[in-house]
């Protein structure tokens, strides 16, 4: 049944008693009855008052899911993702163009930035990424869903080479780098699903997997977290 | 009571309007379609529509995405032509995909009470995609055959290939099936359908020269003794020049 229908009938079923006492209210105040008006009010009242956090709960779980949480990851922890670790829940989007063979992985970068020195970590949370079946056993899948967080890693490199090439290394500047990153890094990851179609074009995707290695070895010098910006003399 | 009773003819009007809409959801946005997009696509085009529902159409602005989604060469180029994909798994795609175009042939078959096709040019489009199609899966195909025998000498091997170049010969005689009935093609489809023999036939003929077209030929002039159009004629026994120019060259070398 179409997702929108069943919503509807949701809502319609919830609010049953409103549309009844509705009723009522129309035909009781023909007679001058206002009595009916109130308990409306009061029906009202109470729905919206189950409603509303209802609502708020149901969109806090599809954001990140709290029953089954894991703190996010660090890009060190690479090597140990797995499916098991796409925790999140997906009420919504339950496929990819109606494929089932779908994943989705959520990715940040955190930034800390001290008077001394400046943080930028690329991390992955687990209980806000999506695999629709966790028993799928895509070697494909996975990287593909992996080498975005390896594009976020990049990214945070080549934030932290930035930085480091600065000559004023003041607040300001480095939110500009950190801004333009997170543009550039959105752009990169848009364009390689694009071009990989989710892993679909294999050629593509190896092209992709290649480049970004090759990239995150050049930039290996960034690999700590942690730049130091100004150094002691 | 009028209130209650006009809800309930809402929510019910509501509920039959979802569930008996004529909803074709084909994902034209998705830049290729796989052997599943096609799984559906072919399965409502061919029994999803109702009688008097118009099917999408090349000359339909808004549907005709449909169309040349449906016939869109990169849908297999794309696994087909990537080398970085085994032989093996490109051999089986390309299996399931002439599974799927067997199946296409059959939604634009329709013809109107005075034994016309409804949709003459979508028939002939789905029929250039799978001929085009084919010469590309007998190539994987042959050359899985020659990969994964132990002996690519073999007699077995060499028969199968025959084989299969006899199923892609048969496919290229049942386009020309098509034309027997010629009256049941407008003008400007009997065009296109010389486009296809003037386009694929000869592709097919660059690509396997020392073939033997005798099948292809032998199509070609039962054909020629039914069609009337001039232009099909000359189209047809082109095609046979064309043969029979290969045959000489052959006994020549």
């Amino acid at each position: 049944m179409n997702e929108n229908l069943i919503a509807a009938l949701i809502l319609l079923i919830y609010f049953s008693p409103i549309f009844y006492q509705l009723i009522i209210v129309i035909r009781e105040s023909k007679k001058g009855n206002k009595l009916p008006l109130k308990k409306l009010y009061q029906f009202l009242k109470i729905s919206m008052l189950i409603l509303i956090p209802s609502v708020v709960f149901f969109f806090i779980i599809s954001h990140t899911n709290y029953f089954n949480y894991q703190k996010p990851m660090k890009f060190s922890e690479y090597d140990k993702i797995t499916f098991d670790n796409f925790r999140g829940l997906n009420f919504f989007k339950k496929s990819l163009y109606g494929n089932t063979r779908f994943a989705y992985i959520v990715t940040s970068i955190d930034t800390n930035i001290d008077k001394d020195s400046v943080s930028i970590d690329a991390l992955f949370h687990p209980s806000r990424s999506f695999v629709y079946n966790k028993k799928t056993y895509s070697k494909d899948l996975l990287s593909h869903e992996k080498y975005h967080f390896k594009i976020t890693e990049l990214f945070v490199r080549k934030a932290k080479e930035r930085i480091s090439k600065l000559k004023t290394k003041n607040k300001s500047n480095i939110d500009y780098i950190l801004n333009s990153i997170e543009k550039e890094e959105s752009k990169y990851q848009q364009e390689y699903d694009y071009n990989t179609f989710h892993s679909y074009v294999h050629s593509e995707q190896k092209r992709y997997e290649r480049e970004i290695d090759s990239l995150l070895t050049l930039l290996n010098h960034f690999k700590k977290s942690k730049i130091t910006l100004h150094e002691k003399k | 009571m009028k209130i209650s009773k006009t809800l309930l003819l809402l929510t019910i009007t509501t509920i039959f309007y979802n569930c008996t809409g004529n909803n074709h959801n084909f994902p034209i946005e998705k830049q290729y379609w796989d052997i599943n997009d096609y799984d559906q696509a072919i399965l409502d085009l061919r029994f999803g529509y109702l009688d008097n529902e118009p099917k999408p159409t090349l000359d339909n602005p808004e549907k005709r995405i449909i169309v040349e989604k449906l016939i869109d060469k990169q849908n297999y180029k794309v696994i087909l032509d990537d080398s970085s994909i085994n032989l093996r798994e490109r051999n089986k795609f390309a299996h399931d995909f002439f599974d799927q175009w067997k199946d296409m042939t059959g939604i634009y078959e329709e013809k109107d009470e005075s034994g016309k096709y409804i949709y003459g040019k979508e028939l002939l489009a789905v029929w250039h995609f799978g001929l085009d199609f084919h010469m590309e899966y007998f190539t994987i195909g042959s050359n899985a055959i020659h990969t994964f025998s132990a002996n690519s000498n073999e007699d077995k091997v060499v028969k199968r290939i025959n084989k299969n170049m006899e199923e892609l010969f048969k496919n290229f005689s049942r386009y020309m099936d098509l034309i027997k009935d010629e009256d049941a093609f407008y003008e400007n489809e009997k065009e296109f359908f010389i486009q296809g023999i003037d386009t694929y036939f000869t592709k097919l003929i660059m690509q396997h020269p020392e073939a033997d077209y005798k099948r292809v030929e032998k199509k070609a002039n039962a054909v020629l003794k039914k069609v009337k159009s001039k232009e099909i004629r000359a189209s047809l026994k082109s095609l046979v020049e064309s043969i029979n120019f290969i045959k000489l060259k052959k006994t020549n070398a």
